[in-house]
C-alpha cells in the first residue's frame, strides 16, 4: 500500500495498467470482490468501490451472475494509452541518441536495422 | 440506514470521562475503525455499543433500539469480542461452545469449525489455559457463529502473531463480503484500520477528534501520520 493514495484508487490504477500492458485481455474475468479482498487483505467494500469506478470508466463490466470482465472498449482505450507509452519510449531513445552525438541519419539507420531484424520493413 | 447512532454519548467513571460527548453514525454494511492510544475510550465506547455498559448521559441507538434494556432478540443480532478475558476459565473450549450455542436458534457449526478447526484446536483444554491465539479464535467463533448483523471487535489482533492476525482479517473479510454485516473495530494498529475500515474515528481522552471516510481523513498523508498529528495537537 502506498501512503496518500486511497486503496481503491490503487486498485483502479493497477487494473488499468495491466489492461494497457495486455496482461489483462478483453473479456477476461477479474477475481470476485470477495476473492480480491481476501488476496489483498482489505475490506471488500473497498474492492467493490474500485470495481464500480472501473465500471464507470468503461474498463470493466458486470455480466449478471457470471462476474466481472474486461470490456473490449477498454482494450482499445488501453491500446491508445500503450501507444502513448511507446512514443514516449521512442522519444527517450532519440534524446539519448542525440546526447550521444548520433546524427539524424545514424538514428534513422539504427531504426531501419531494428525493423529489418524483426521482419517489419515494408517494400 | 444507520445501524448505530449516538448523540453526545458520555460515560463517566468517578472523575474520568471515559467517553465524552461521542456523536457518530454507522451506516449498515460499513466498517468503522476506532483508532486511538491506550485509554482513549475505545473499549468503553464498544461496551456502550454492545450494551454491556449504560451511558451516563447522551443517547445511543443500536439496530434501531436504545441500548439500555435491550431485548434478547437484539442481543442475538450482535457479536461482541472484548479485549479482556471474560469467558469462564473453568469451562473447556468445547463446553464454552455448547453453552453459548444453547442461547441461539441460529448457529453455524460449519463456520465454527472453519474458525477453530484449521489449527487443531485444543477443544478439551480449559479456557484459562488457552494461548492468546486460541483464546481469540474461540472468542471470534462464539461471536460470529450466530451470524450477527453487527460485529463489535475490541483490539482483536493485539497479541496475535502475523499468521493469526492475517487469518483473523481474512475471516472478517469473508463475513463482510458474504453477508454485508456492519463492523466496529478498534485497534491501535493503524494498518488494520486502513485495510479494513470504510470510516475511521480518531479518539483521544474519551473524545472523537475526527470522524470520516478513511481517504478523506488522511488526505495525502499516511493514516499513521494523520493519527499522530491529531493526537499530538490534542495533547499540546
Amino acid at each position: 500500500m502506498r501512503d496518500g493514495v486511497p486503496i481503491y484508487l490503487q486498485i483502479v490504477e493497477q487494473v488499468k495498467r495491466n489492461v494497457a500492458l495486455g496482461r489483462l485481455k478483453p473479456e477476461e474475468g477479474l477475481p470476485s470482490v470477495r476473492q480480491l479482498a481476501l488476496d489483498l487483505t482489505i475490506n471488500p467494500n473497498t474492492v467493490a468501490r474500485a470495481y464500480l469506478e472501473l465500471e464507470h470508466q468503461g474498463v470493466i463490466y458486470k455480466r449478471q451472475g457470471q462476474g466481472t470482465f474486461v470490456s473490449s472498449q477498454a482494450a482499445e482505450a488501453s491500446r491508445r494509452e500503450r501507444h502513448k507509452m511507446v512514443s514516449a519510449l521512442f522519444e527517450k531513445a532519440v534524446i539519448e541518441a542525440v546526447n550521444s552525438g548520433m546524427t539524424g541519419r545514424e538514428i534513422e539507420e539504427t531504426y531501419h536495422q531494428l525493423l529489418r531484424r524483426y521482419g517489419l520493413e515494408e517494400g | 440506514m444507520n445501524l448505530i447512532e449516538t448523540r453526545d454519548l458520555t460515560r463517566v467513571f468517578g472523575k474520568l470521562r471515559a467517553v465524552d460527548s461521542a456523536t457518530l453514525e454507522v451506516p449498515a454494511g460499513t466498517v468503522l475503525g476506532l483508532l486511538g492510544p491506550n485509554g482513549a475510550g475505545k473499549s468503553t465506547l464498544l461496551k456502550l455499543l454492545a450494551g454491556h455498559l449504560r451511558p451516563t448521559s447522551g443517547s445511543i441507538s443500536v439496530l434501531g433500539a436504545p441500548a439500555a434494556g435491550r431485548a434478547p432478540e437484539l442481543w442475538r443480532r450482535i457479536g461482541y469480542v472484548a479485549q479482556e478475558r471474560y469467558l469462564p476459565g473453568w469451562m473447556t473450549a468445547a463446553e464454552c461452545l455448547r453453552f453459548t450455542a444453547s442461547f441461539h436458534q441460529q448457529w453455524d457449526s460449519a463456520k465454527v469449525e472453519r474458525i477453530m478447526g484449521r489449527h487443531d484446536f485444543p477443544l478439551q483444554t480449559h479456557v484459562r489455559d488457552l494461548s492468546r491465539g486460541h483464546y481469540v479464535r474461540l472468542q471470534i467463533a462464539l461471536a460470529l457463529a450466530h451470524d450477527p448483523e453487527l460485529i463489535l471487535l475490541d483490539e482483536p489482533t493485539s497479541g496475535l502473531d502475523p499468521t493469526g492476525r492475517h487469518d483473523l482479517l481474512e475471516l472478517l473479510i469473508e463475513e463482510i463480503g458474504r453477508r454485508g454485516c456492519t463492523v466496529v473495530l478498534s485497534s491501535h494498529m493503524v494498518e488494520d484500520i486502513e485495510r479494513m475500515a470504510d470510516t475511521v474515528a480518531i479518539m483521544e481522552g474519551g473524545r472523537i477528534l475526527t470522524l470520516g471516510g478513511v481517504d478523506a481523513v488522511k488526505g495525502t498523508n499516511s493514516l499513521e501520520q494523520t493519527f499522530l498529528d491529531y493526537v499530538n495537537r490534542r495533547q499540546e
